[in-house]
């Protein structure tokens, strides 16, 4: 297990490494830079490419980023001068976290739980109206619902605050708009996951014992259906955490989503390069969780191959 | 063992299983079966597969309600019986599975496997020590022993994942066990461990087994009577040597004499039976109709026309021939 660990952790930083690389030269080979707009002179340019070091070769700057990322240090934001990436990451990063766990659990709890109603009463009507809500989640995009839920109840029906995240009431429209494509795609997995145990041999083993259906539904066929969603829980936990640029702009959140999309607008080098590896980092040790959590959850994965774990 | 004078167990009558596929479709999977089994005595079930030998033994087993028709437990119809008896009838009769690779919750340790039926039936009932006492018993009963116990299902073979399945079965102190195909999984040469195992252990509790199999010899070396099962229908129901000695429905004498003998001067000399043409499909099978008129090689316009039931052809031997009953096969 320490092995496999430790195996893990040195693919991880191998991970973020590549991924440093390939987005950095990646963003150098993208047309134009973040001083060619009108409102800059030939002179002005050439001065601020001095000082943000853009004036020398590439694989300089790439030996020197990687060299200040070594310590921490993300660079300064070309477009929102002056302030420090890693303080950009900080000050927006607990609005989307605090917004993408609530949607992260809501999901987890209502899709889980109606994909077992749904698989329970197959091709009844709730099984149906899980349909549904499924195409609705996943067909309408966020900002139709987003701005749907807002109008309807919090204008039309004044019963929520339209905009903004000061108090819980605030986070409720945005937590189900942000959680509906997943719940959605949870309940789906998990329908489909648990019809396949609801008909295999060892559920009719546990009816043959004479339990009680609860026992039989809950020690035996929920568990075993769990681990097809553990695979598709680590991205979706990353992205719901990472903020949504969608729900956070229509309901006036200082979250994280925003800079993704401004960062790539005004081709914010260090910006970009800090929100891509935050987001990398992010992913790889949920993903390294997740792998941890399929051996707790699976007795038969047995990491790194040691018969006793 | 011969049952005549013996407590009857099981009162199967007229049962009947049907599966709706959809308004038009029926599939009869189980048709008009009646069967009176005895305590302590062994039955075997035989049949090509999709017969319904096995949605039989599920029904039984109260997996399935039945269409129609009834079994009677201990006198009780189990269809009929209230959730404590369908409790103590869920104890009594235990079932072991055909595929023991598929058939153990992959999650969970031997010893979660056999506690929990345990726990479920209030065996030691909170007494763990006892429990984990009694479950390294059953484990040496069945042939594996106590350091197994806190193995998962996938570490071991399938002659020993179907050893767990008889432990677990064992573990709720049945009366009767309904066994689907256990040993259909397995090599030869495990097969009569199974096998074995499950006689001694018939002896050792006496226990009343209901043994389901498309394997003649095998339910021959088990069983004290046979029930022979053609689409649906029970054809032939006889004690076991008198079946594979004198089988009357044609039917029976085609399985018989399908059964490979090794001797091949015997195998060369007899003759074999072959029946035209594959099982015709289960679904929306005619009523007024002898099931195997369609194949059957002595078939006469006659026996398209009604059912014939299960009626005593020799001494405690049924059969539902019309020819039989006219005598006019040797039989």
């Amino acid at each position: 297990m320490a092995k496999y660990i430790v195996k893990r952790l040195i693919i991880s930083v191998l991970t973020i490494l590549v991924l440093c690389t390939v987005v950095f030269f990646a963003i150098k080979f993208i047309p134009g830079d973040p001083f060619s707009g009108p409102e800059y002179t030939e002179q002005m340019r050439q001065q601020l490419h001095e000082l943000y070091g853009y004036d020398k070769p590439v694989w300089q700057q790439y030996l020197s980023y990687m060299g200040n990322l070594l310590h921490g240090d993300l660079g300064i934001s070309v477009y929102y001068r002056g302030r420090a990436v890693v303080d950009i990451i900080a000050g927006a990063f607990p609005q989307s976290l605090d917004l993408g766990l609530r949607a992260l659990i809501t999901a987890t709890v209502v899709g889980i739980g109606l994909g077992i109603l749904a698989a329970l009463n197959r091709k009844k009507p709730l099984d149906y109206i899980s349909i549904i809500i499924a195409i609705i989640g996943i067909s309408i995009p966020s900002f139709v619902v987003a701005s749907l839920l807002q109008y309807v109840l919090a204008i039309v029906f004044p019963i929520f605050p339209v905009a903004r995240y000061t108090s819980f009431a605030h986070t409720i429209l945005p937590t189900i708009a942000l959680a509906l494509p997943t719940i959605a795609r949870f309940s789906r997995f998990m329908r489909t996951s648990m019809l396949e145990v609801i008909d295999s041999d060892f559920v009719k083993t546990a009816r043959s014992k004479g339990l009680k259906k609860r026992q039989i539904i809950f020690s035996h066929e929920v568990r075993n259906s769990l681990l097809p969603l553990l695979s598709i829980l680590g991205p979706t936990t990353a992205s719901l955490l990472m903020g949504s640029f969608v729900v956070e702009s229509i309901f006036a959140i200082p979250g994280l989503g925003n800079y993704f999309v401004e960062s790539i607008n005004t081709q914010d080098y260090s910006l970009i390069m800090g929100l891509t590896i935050f987001y990398g980092v992010f992913l790889v040790t949920i993903n390294f969780v997740i792998d941890i959590l399929y051996g707790v959850v699976d007795p038969r994965i047995r990491l790194g191959g040691n018969k006793n774990g | 063992m011969s049952g005549e004078k013996k407590e009857v167990l099981f009162e199967i009558q007229n049962l009947c299983r049907y599966f709706t596929l959809d308004k038009h479709n029926t599939l009869k999977a189980v048709n008009n079966v009646s069967l009176t089994i005895h305590k302590g005595e062994t039955v075997g079930i035989v049949g090509e597969s999709g017969c319904g030998k096995t949605t039989l033994g599920r029904t039984i087993k109260r997996l399935y309600t039945a269409t129609s028709g009834k079994v009677l437990y201990k006198g009780q119809d189990i269809f009929a019986m209230n959730k404590e008896q369908a409790h103590k009838y869920a104890k009594e009769v235990q079932m072991i599975f055909q595929d023991p690779y598929s058939s153990l919750d992959p999650r969970m340790t031997v010893r979660e496997i056999i506690r929990e039926g345990m726990l479920n039936h209030d065996i030691h009932k909170g007494d763990r020590a006892a429990q984990d006492q009694f479950i390294d018993r059953l484990l040496l009963m069945v042939g594996l022993n106590r350091e197994h116990a806190d193995r998962f299902p996938h570490e071991f073979s399938g002659g020993q994942r179907q050893r767990i399945g008889i432990a677990r079965a064992l573990a709720v102190r049945p009366e009767v066990i309904i066994c689907d195909e256990p040993t259909s999984a397995l090599d030869v040469s495990i097969q009569a461990q199974v096998i074995n195992l499950l006689k001694n252990l018939q002896e050792e509790f006496g226990l009343t087994l209901i043994f389901i199999s498309h394997n003649l010899s095998l339910v021959k070396y088990i069983s004290d009577r046979v029930g022979v099962m053609y689409l649906g229908s029970m054809v032939e129901l006889a004690p076991s040597d008198n079946l594979y000695e004198m089988p009357a429905h044609p039917y029976t004498q085609a399985l018989i004499s399908a059964i490979p003998i090794p001797d091949p001067v015997v195998q060369k000399s007899r003759k074999i039976i072959e029946l035209k043409g594959d099982i015709p499909s289960p679904i929306n099978t005619p009523d007024d109709a002898c099931s195997f008129a369609s194949r059957c090689p002595y078939a006469t316009p006659a026996c398209s026309k009604h059912a014939p039931k299960l009626e005593l052809v020799g001494e405690n031997h049924y059969a539902t021939c019309d020819r039989v009953l006219k005598g006019e096969t040797a039989v």
